[in-house]
């Protein structure tokens, strides 16, 4: 029972070990994966913007009192000092 | 290089470290391969598998275990199949001799098998050994081979077998008793 005490390991033949590595896979490609929480982030920021776009939108024509043409009352801040400026 | 490290650079697919893990295991897999089929081709065949197998399925491995349990696993695994299939072929190959067909059948032969491990002074007695080890049952061979021949501890073992401790504890002390008597046999029938 004990004649396989101490006994040494059998090695591969060398030949079957080249065979394995030419059987080793090619690296895989690099893939450029967005994590979900960056997905997240970015929604975040977009919804604040528009938020933000509509939050303007409705306090400029709380202050202009119209709801007709935002962009001339807009226009009409910034070039005022044009008479003929038509939009 | 860590642990992680090693295990992170295969998932990337390096090359070199394929490599490394090649010279690591390779003769780790062919040995406990060639211990428990006691047959050289059957056992290159399988240490090709196995490593195609980690190959594949390496971004899979989820680190809950040591990589070398992994890789012994694969390979027990893959070595009993074999030898369940050769037992299938056997009993098959008996009932079609039984009908007059013959078949060719790849299975152990009585032929002595001496490990090229085992020291010269030992070699007949490990070849009886390895007789006898060959009709213990799946699960006391594999636990007894790998313990004697890979040097592996009983909590290395129940992992890979997917045993607890006790179980391994049980199959050794099972494996032994049944050795001794088939010994025992084996020296009555041929010293007298």
């Amino acid at each position: 029972m004990e004649s396989l005490d101490g006994a040494g390991r059998a090695g591969l033949n060398p030949f079957i070990r080249e065979k394995i590595l030419q059987n080793v896979p090619s690296p895989l490609p690099e893939i450029n994966s967005i994590k979900l929480s960056q997905v997240w982030k970015i929604a975040v920021v977009i919804i604040l913007l528009i938020s933000l776009n509509i939050f303007t939108l409705i306090h400029l024509q709380r202050s202009t009192g119209t709801f007709q043409n935002p962009v001339k009352s807009v226009a009409s801040e910034y070039f005022s000092f044009i008479d003929t400026f038509n939009f | 290089m860590t642990k992680e490290n090693f295990i992170d650079r295969l998932k990337e697919g390096d090359q070199h470290t394929y490599r490394e893990l090649l010279s690591q295991f390779s003769d780790r897999v062919f040995n406990s391969a060639f211990s428990l089929l006691q047959h050289q081709e059957d056992a290159e065949d399988i240490t090709q598998e196995v490593f195609t197998e980690v190959f594949k399925s390496i971004h899979r491995f989820r680190e809950q275990s040591k990589l070398s349990t992994w890789i012994y696993r694969i390979t027990v695994t893959k070595s009993l199949e074999l030898l369940r299939s050769h037992k299938r072929e056997k009993r098959s190959g008996i009932i079609l001799s039984l009908f007059g067909k013959e078949q060719q059948i790849n299975v152990s032969s009585n032929d002595p098998f001496y490990h090229p491990g085992v020291s010269l002074e030992n070699k007949e007695m490990a070849a009886v050994l390895f007789n006898a080890i060959q009709r213990l049952p799946l699960n006391q061979r594999t636990a007894f081979t790998l313990h004697k021949l890979e040097n592996l501890s009983y909590a290395e073992l129940a992992e890979i077998m997917g045993v607890s401790i006790s179980s391994v504890e049980s199959l050794l002390f099972r494996a032994k008793k049944k050795l001794r008597e088939l010994l025992e046999e084996y020296y009555e029938q041929n010293l007298k």
